[in-house]
């Protein structure tokens, strides 16, 4: 047992690669994230850097959690993880979609924060997804497991999608068990010249485990990145969405739901920067909380000078179920271009009292009418994910928890 | 079929109807006009069991039903329906699941089957026909987006597809140009028939060109304080509500 960062350490010490050594002086560099911080202030962290963790129990899964985790979902590419490690006989690889073998990458970008830089230094795996130039689009599937009591996960999944191809990637992550557990997860994107990459992030998680990952993705000329992310359940759950925007007309659309019961916590942290002109960023982000659940959106938006005729909308509608739930919720707008067009709205209530009205004079019960609102209101972003599949499992699981 | 006796109502401790009778027999219309403040929507609010109202004393029966302790979907599924004066706008909910769910708990509450999915959309094509709906109205959220009169037409839309014993409009004609207008008492005279019966709320006499009342009772300071047929409704509109006061 052992921290995060002598864990860490270790690693970069033994590897030779100045890239790892690079990545340990910037997680380093960061603070630790505490309360006392803007970007951190709704949960306290600290507790992540000091604590002793194993980070490679013995692996659990079988077969009949794996069926049973994927069951009625559509693929062309499965990849199976447990523990941040690869599951060679449960997964079925193809030639765009396996594991990353080799530690690190020419490319990799520089970490966004503290949690991140861990995870691109620790992970010894991740989903490895190469996408040839005028590949046709796949659908590939990406599971990870998580069990061991006080055990710390990391992994890494690196994406690129070459110019003129596209993708369409699911990650669900579960947890085996309620053992108190984290996970630590960073993804990145790189979409080239005229491509697409669609990334959901689904989170099946225990009432003890916390997770913290980063989703980043560089954008060339002309493409366009699709990132949702939906935490179903867990008892901490954030997620860092980051996209940066270095050509002109790239466009991304940036979707999610979190539905906060019981005593979960979900957060979703959102920074989009645009550095080229003519670019598109479409947030939309809902919410409901009830019980005594946590739920926290902060969307930024940074336009440089040069960003002109910059296009972005940012959205964020959420419904409080209780009076012990609380939602946060923080547009944020930095814009340095003068011809640009920004709108942000973000609106927090209870259910349309007048609305649950006329449905009741239309012969729906109360509770129904209740139900069939906030389907209504699920609907709105999860009709944004593409796959079939992957939509109808996620509504159905937001439905059992209404 | 509906017999309300000397119902007192009051919201936040304030009177608002200070005993009201009425009975309404199958195949009739009742007009009620009344000036602002008068209480006409209290009332029709009150019969279809909207909770923030207090009934503190008096009675209302519907078929020999007292409905008081019903709640309104019950109400409704008894056979009340309230076209409302301001129908609400509820996104994300589609016309095709809104009334999937009202005809399902209809069936539910009386112990019926529903029609099957099929049965279903032919009945909305024959309804939607029936009260001049656009077929694209159906596709999309309840109301959301929807004009004036697209509302009020959904309204006597939804009417034909539940079928009630009793409606209730309150206030339709408010907000209406004359052409929606039309298409709304259309849609109703179509509806009528003699096991059936209305309750027209309205400030205007307008309305009752098209919809012609069997009989008109004028509400002023939460009682009925005159009634009589079509007549007294052009008397209204020529001497206006002092008249009455």
């Amino acid at each position: 047992m052992q921290t995060i960062t002598s864990y860490i350490h270790h690693i970069q010490q033994q590897s030779n690669n100045t890239q790892a050594k690079q990545l340990f002086a910037e997680y380093e560099a960061f603070p630790i994230p505490t309360k006392r911080l803007e970007d951190w202030k709704f949960k306290d962290t600290q507790d992540w850097f000091t604590s002793l963790y194993t980070f490679t129990p013995p692996s659990k899964i079988t077969q009949q959690q794996l069926d049973a985790a994927i069951e009625s979902l559509q693929f062309d590419a499965l990849l199976v993880f447990e523990n941040g490690l690869y599951h060679n006989s449960f997964s079925r690889p193809n030639s765009i979609a396996s594991a990353i073998t080799n530690d690190f990458e020419a490319d990799i970008p520089h970490c966004t924060n503290k949690f991140e830089c861990a995870s691109l230094i620790g992970a010894q795996s991740g989903a490895a997804i190469h996408v040839a130039a005028k590949h046709e689009k796949q659908h590939v599937l990406i599971v990870s497991f998580f069990q061991g009591n006080q055990s710390y996960s990391l992994q890494k999944n690196r994406i690129y999608v070459h110019a003129d191809s596209h993708i369409i990637i699911t990650e669900l992550q579960i947890s085996l068990s309620d053992e108190p557990i984290r996970i630590n997860h960073s993804v990145s994107i790189k979409c080239m010249q005229k491509s697409s990459c669609e990334y959901t992030s689904v989170q099946h998680l225990g009432s003890k485990t916390e997770l913290i990952q980063t989703i980043s993705c560089l954008q060339e000329q002309e493409s366009t990145c699709t990132i949702s992310n939906f935490p179903i359940s867990g008892a901490y759950v954030r997620t860092n969405v980051y996209v940066d925007k270095i050509a002109p007309h790239s466009h991304a659309f940036l979707h999610g739901f979190f539905f906060p019961a019981a005593q979960e916590h979900f957060e979703t942290y959102v920074e989009a920067i645009h550095n080229a002109p003519e670019c598109e960023t479409h947030q939309l982000y809902q919410g409901i909380a009830k019980d005594t659940g946590i739920g926290v959106f902060s969307g930024k938006l940074h336009v440089a000078r040069e960003a002109q005729k910059t296009n972005t909308t940012q959205n964020n509608k959420n419904i409080l179920l209780s009076k012990t739930a609380k939602i946060h919720s923080k547009p944020q707008l930095e814009i340095y271009a003068d011809d640009v067009s920004c709108t942000h709205g973000s609106t927090t209530g209870q259910i349309d009292n007048e609305a649950l009205w006329y449905m009741q004079t239309r012969g729906i019960s109360r509770e129904a009418a209740t139900k069939l609102l906030l389907k209504g209101f699920i609907t709105d972003v999860i009709s944004k994910v593409s796959n079939e599949s992957v939509k109808n499992a996620i509504m159905k699981a937001l439905e059992n928890k209404l | 079929m509906l017999t309300i006796k000397d119902l007192h109502v009051s919201i936040d401790g304030k009177e608002i109807l200070k005993g009201v009778n009425l009975t309404v027999n199958p195949g009739e219309i009742h007009a009620i006009m009344g000036p602002n403040g008068s209480g006409k929507s209290t009332l029709s609010n009150v019969i279809a069991g909207r909770d923030v109202f207090e009934v503190t004393q008096g009675e209302i029966s519907f078929l020999g039903k007292n409905i008081l302790p019903l709640t309104p979907e019950d109400r409704a599924c008894e056979g009340i329906f309230l076209a409302f004066q301001y129908p609400v706008e509820i996104p994300g909910v589609s016309m095709t699941n809104f009334m999937k769910a009202a005809i399902e708990a209809k069936h539910a509450y009386h112990g019926t089957t529903p029609p099957s999915a099929g049965e279903f959309l032919q009945m909305i094509k024959e309804k939607q026909q029936l009260v001049g709906m656009s077929q694209s109205l159906t596709g999309r959220a309840v109301n959301e987006g929807f004009s004036g009169g697209e509302k009020k037409k959904n309204d006597i839309f939804q009417m034909a597809m539940l079928d009630p014993k009793l409606a209730i409009l309150d206030e339709t004609d408010s907000g209406l140009d004359i052409d929606a207008l039309k298409t709304v008492a259309e849609g109703v005279n179509t509806l009528k028939t003699n096991d059936k019966a209305f309750i027209v709320i309205t400030h205007y006499q307008r309305l009752l060109d098209y919809i012609i009342p069997d009989f008109v009772h004028v509400l002023h300071d939460g009682k009925i304080v005159k009634s009589g047929d079509k007549s007294l409704a052009l008397e209204l509109e020529e001497k206006g509500y002092d008249w009455i006061k």
